[in-house]
């Protein structure tokens, strides 16, 4: 039997899970649809074990790129360091190389602050103190301030934190203030109703509103859901791929599906600090930023990484080592540095927005990136600037293979699939994240944001998702 | 390390083994997993060669640490979620040709630095055989750092793994000036 819902929503991440609490809040009965299950307290686990981090992450690589985004209830909120930050008011006049302003001009930081303010209560986000900042950032503003530039205290959306360095795998004490303790359970409580392991296939216009086509991924049964309004917050990878799809059944979708794929600037860098105590595995993942390359165009931050990731994902290797650089004596050299002395470094910028998402001829998701000489110059700019800082403590910046070996990125961030705009021709939806020529029809989640942010995306999407939801409140029409 | 001459003697020594390699070796597909699982003793014996290579034990090591053999790398070598070890047959085909043609003698048999070499000779030859090896790093690498079996690998590196949280995370200072107030970007 065909089931009929007011709203229904695809993704339960920062886009999906917000849209939810709001929207059930204004009692329109509410699908969330989600392909990953559900995670808590009790089922995480504190391991480097592949196969659990295969269940809670899903991976995409494509030429050039690698893409790391969260499947689970909650989405990438369950996975992240919980840093919450507000776009710098420069993101939000940022123009492309033909001179368009990148965001529609009805949005800036001071319109969004108020939305800001309603996710940093919810997710009671606050400054750290000193004292709660983990060795290896406190290294961090030590090297930072050495070289002369400034440092500050990150802000995260924690609640006593245990300090046990496993934000990354799920927080086993539920001190990060992940969606599934906020925003999800708000939704339920409001009677929206999570489907959890279904993975929407396709959305089709019909007389009544939408059809959203979805799997079962449990049992392998395709269902269908009727509905008036249907929000799509399904990520920057897997949002785009299903417009792509679902194009036939659409209006006039924009040709800006897929393209203009932002990785927000991210790298990995890590310094070896042989004088330092840096512990990298005590404490929160992250609890430092320099804003002091701002004009740049990328922020640094203080990281903790997990080994495998070092060794495996990041494959650093130190500056004068001897060949084989990434197997044998010489990684087992730098790794037994890990303990004490290594520090990961973040780079987050405004990129090029040079990647493109797109569906192959076996509908298999595809993902490419073509560096652009703007990307290029924030990449190695802040490299230059990392080792300088490191080098001020008397430390080496090592070399990690993804953009300093191969030109690869790699980006637990992407954003701007499909992005916002003033017009059809530079965009797929309005300033309210509503589909050009789709009525009812919304994207809310990170393929929403039309540029790099310079620093972590999850704030932003929840406040853009809290202004959309106020927009679909307002104009629904039963 | 110089390229051995090929005498007509070495040439049929090299072409034998390889044909009784090549006789031995099963691909294995999903139906054949756990014939994989037992494979030969000497693609076993290859595969861990590979492996100390990648992450040296006590007896390659300086400082005598232990290696991917006590971090159990064959167990996840061989897992079959991982699905390399249907490739692993061409690679030990590929490797012992090799170590043959170069230095006469099965890739198990050879020396630690003239197994190193015929790795990076391989891997920087052989497209091939780098995206097999790619995979070997990989896991052999989670093996040993990653904990998968056991934790000597953790321990080595410093890394206590799971844990109930720490009471000495901070150094507890203030380590530089601030350009924010509240530490959003203006």
């Amino acid at each position: 039997m065909l089931e009929f819902f007011d709203v229904c929503i695809i993704g339960s991440g920062f886009g999906g899970a917000v849209c939810g609490a709001k929207l059930s809040g204004a009692k329109k009965t509410t699908l969330i649809l989600e392909q990953g299950r559900r995670w808590d307290k009790n089922t995480f686990q504190q391991t480097q074990d592949i196969k659990y981090l295969n269940e809670l992450y899903e991976e995409f690589e494509g030429e050039n790129i690698k893409v790391s985004t969260g499947r689970c209830v909650g989405g990438g909120s369950l996975l992240y360091s919980a840093l919450s930050l507000r776009a710098p008011s420069s993101v939000f006049e940022q123009k492309d190389k033909n001179g368009r302003r990148q965001w529609p001009s009805d949005y800036n930081r001071k319109i969004l602050n108020s939305y800001y303010e309603k996710v940093e209560k919810k997710l009671n986000v606050r400054q750290l103190l000193w004292s709660e900042l983990p060795k290896k950032d406190g290294i961090f503003a030590k090297a930072c301030n050495s070289a002369g530039y400034t440092c500050d205290r990150l802000r995260t959306a924690i609640v006593n934190c245990r300090n046990c360095g496993f934000c990354h795998t799920g927080c086993k004490f539920d001190r990060k203030q992940s969606l599934i303790l906020n925003y999800i359970p708000e939704a339920e409580k409001n009677g929206a109703r999570i489907k959890e392991e279904c993975k929407a296939l396709l959305v089709k216009r019909n007389e009544k509103g939408y059809l959203v086509v979805y799997k079962d991924l449990k049992s392998g049964i395709i269902n269908e859901v009727s509905c008036k309004v249907v929000i799509v917050s399904a990520g920057a990878i897997q949002s785009p791929a299903l417009m792509l799809r679902s194009k036939k059944y659409l209006d006039n979708l924009s040709d800006h599906v897929g393209k203009n794929l932002a990785a927000n600037g991210d790298m990995f860098l890590a310094a070896h600090l042989p004088n330092e105590d840096c512990e990298v595995f005590k404490g929160k993942v992250q609890g430092s930023v320099t804003y002091a390359f701002w004009e740049e165009g990328f922020v640094l931050q203080g990281v903790g990484t997990l080994p495998i990731s070092a060794a495996v994902i990041n494959r650093i290797r130190f500056k004068n080592a001897k060949r084989p650089y990434y197997w044998g004596i010489e990684m087992k050299r730098v790794m037994k540095e890990y303990g004490k002395h290594l520090l990961g470094i973040a780079v987050i910028g405004l990129d090029g927005s040079d990647g493109r998402v797109f569906i192959d001829e076996n509908d298999n998701i595809k993902l490419n990136w073509s560096m652009s000489e703007k990307s290029r110059r924030v990449f190695d700019k802040a490299i230059a600037r990392s080792k300088e800082i490191v080098e001020s403590l008397g430390g080496d910046l090592l070399i990690t293979e993804p953009y300093q070996e191969k030109g690869e990125v790699i980006t637990f961030h992407p954003l701007g699939t499909c992005r916002m705009a003033g017009d059809k021709s530079d965009g797929v939806i309005d300033s309210n994240c509503q589909v050009f020529g789709n009525p009812n029809l919304y994207i809310v989640d990170g393929s929403a944001v039309p540029s790099p942010l310079g620093v972590n995306p999850s704030l932003t999407i929840a406040a853009i998702a809290e202004r959309a939801s106020d927009y679909i409140v307002q104009n629904f029409q039963p | 390390m110089q390229d051995r001459k090929i005498t007509r003697r070495f040439f049929f020594k090299a072409a034998g083994s390889f044909g009784f390699l090549l006789g031995n070796a099963k691909i294995a597909d999903s139906a054949e997993r756990i014939e994989c699982m037992s494979a030969s003793s000497h693609s076993k014996e290859t595969m861990l060669a590979i492996s100390d290579v990648i992450v040296p034990g006590a007896k390659n090591s300086s400082d005598k640490s232990q290696g991917a053999a006590d971090a159990c790398a064959l167990d996840i070598i061989y897992d079959p979620f991982f699905g390399l070890e249907r490739y692993i047959a061409f690679l030990v085909i590929s490797i012992d040709w090799s170590s043959l043609w170069r230095f006469g003698s099965l890739y198990k048999n050879i020396d630690f630095e003239k197994r190193t070499y015929i790795l990076q000779l391989k891997e920087e030859k052989s497209w091939f055989f780098k995206k097999g090896f790619k995979g070997i790093i990989i896991l052999t690498n989670i093996a040993f750092y990653g904990g998968y079996k056991n934790s000597i690998g953790q321990e080595y590196i410093g890394f206590p793994g799971a844990n109930p949280g720490y009471h000495d995370f901070s150094h507890e200072k203030v380590f530089a000036k601030e350009k924010t107030v509240d530490g959003n970007l203006k």
